[in-house]
């Protein structure tokens, strides 16, 4: 790899993370349509892994993405996985 | 059958005469008091003020943001909340003040975004992570290897293989 394909793949890595906070936010203040469609551009491994943090958090139990409480423990969830890819 | 036009009895109507310009414009002035020793530019931004201030108060967060305790910047916040609240309208100044402020909010509740968004740390302070990459690539550039790389994690170097395969 060159070093300027490199950096234009650090350059995307850090986008990458943005798109994850940016898709959040939007179910943290309750942007639902807005995180459902960023959720899709995630990559799937991603998606599962906060799929699998929501199931440990909630105890296993289904969440309704509607009310407020679980929109909170989506956002965090997928603020685990920034937090794990950023890998801090 | 022909209708004649409908006529107000009583009433002897007058023809409209244009009021002088002059005497049009002292009756103006006459209702509006401009304080002395105000400019005419202070005049033209009121009409903004209050997005003006939530900017400031926005910059002000994000300026102290690694100095004030916790309990100071989620009241500044709550604040900001209010006085974007206020703001009337829509614009794209509205919505870009609109979106910091949760931006901010955000980032208080998960501090881990900061670390994407922080490019503007004090020395006496850990570099962000944005930074560190920033650094990285930087480096990467100047001196045409691929060494200072190594200095990521393995999950980190992992991460950028990823979207270098995205990129494919």
């Amino acid at each position: 790899m060159s070093p300027e394909g490199l950096a234009h793949a650090l350059e995307g890595y850090v986008e990458a993370l943005r798109h994850q906070v940016a898709v959040a936010e939007a179910f943290f203040f309750g942007r639902l349509t807005e995180g459902m469609e960023g959720l899709m551009y995630l990559p799937e491994d991603i998606r599962l892994r906060i799929d699998q943090i929501i199931w440990q958090t909630s105890g296993g139990q289904a969440i309704d993405p509607t009310e407020k409480e679980s929109q909170s423990l989506i956002a965090a969830a997928i603020m685990k996985s920034v937090d794990e890819r950023m890998d801090l | 059958m022909y209708i004649n036009p409908i006529k107000a009895k009583g009433v002897t109507s007058q023809p409209k005469v244009a009021t002088p310009f002059v005497a049009s414009a002292a009756k103006v002035a006459k209702g509006i008091h401009i304080p002395k020793g105000a400019s005419k530019g202070e005049f033209k931004g009121r009409m903004w003020t209050p997005l003006t201030q939530a900017k400031k108060l926005a910059q002000e967060i994000q300026k102290h943001w690694n100095q004030w305790d916790l309990e100071h910047t989620a009241s500044q916040i709550i604040e900001l909340e209010d006085r974007v609240l206020a703001i009337q309208g829509t614009s794209s100044q509205i919505e870009k003040i609109k979106k910091i402020q949760q931006r901010l909010h955000f980032q208080f509740v998960h501090p881990g975004a900061t670390e994407l968004f922080d490019n503007d740390r004090e020395e006496t302070m850990p570099p962000s992570f944005l930074q560190t990459i920033q650094d990285i690539m930087q480096r990467v550039l100047r001196s045409h290897s691929l060494a200072p790389f190594q200095e990521l994690t393995l999950n980190q170097q992992r991460e950028v293989f990823r979207i270098v395969e995205e990129g494919k």
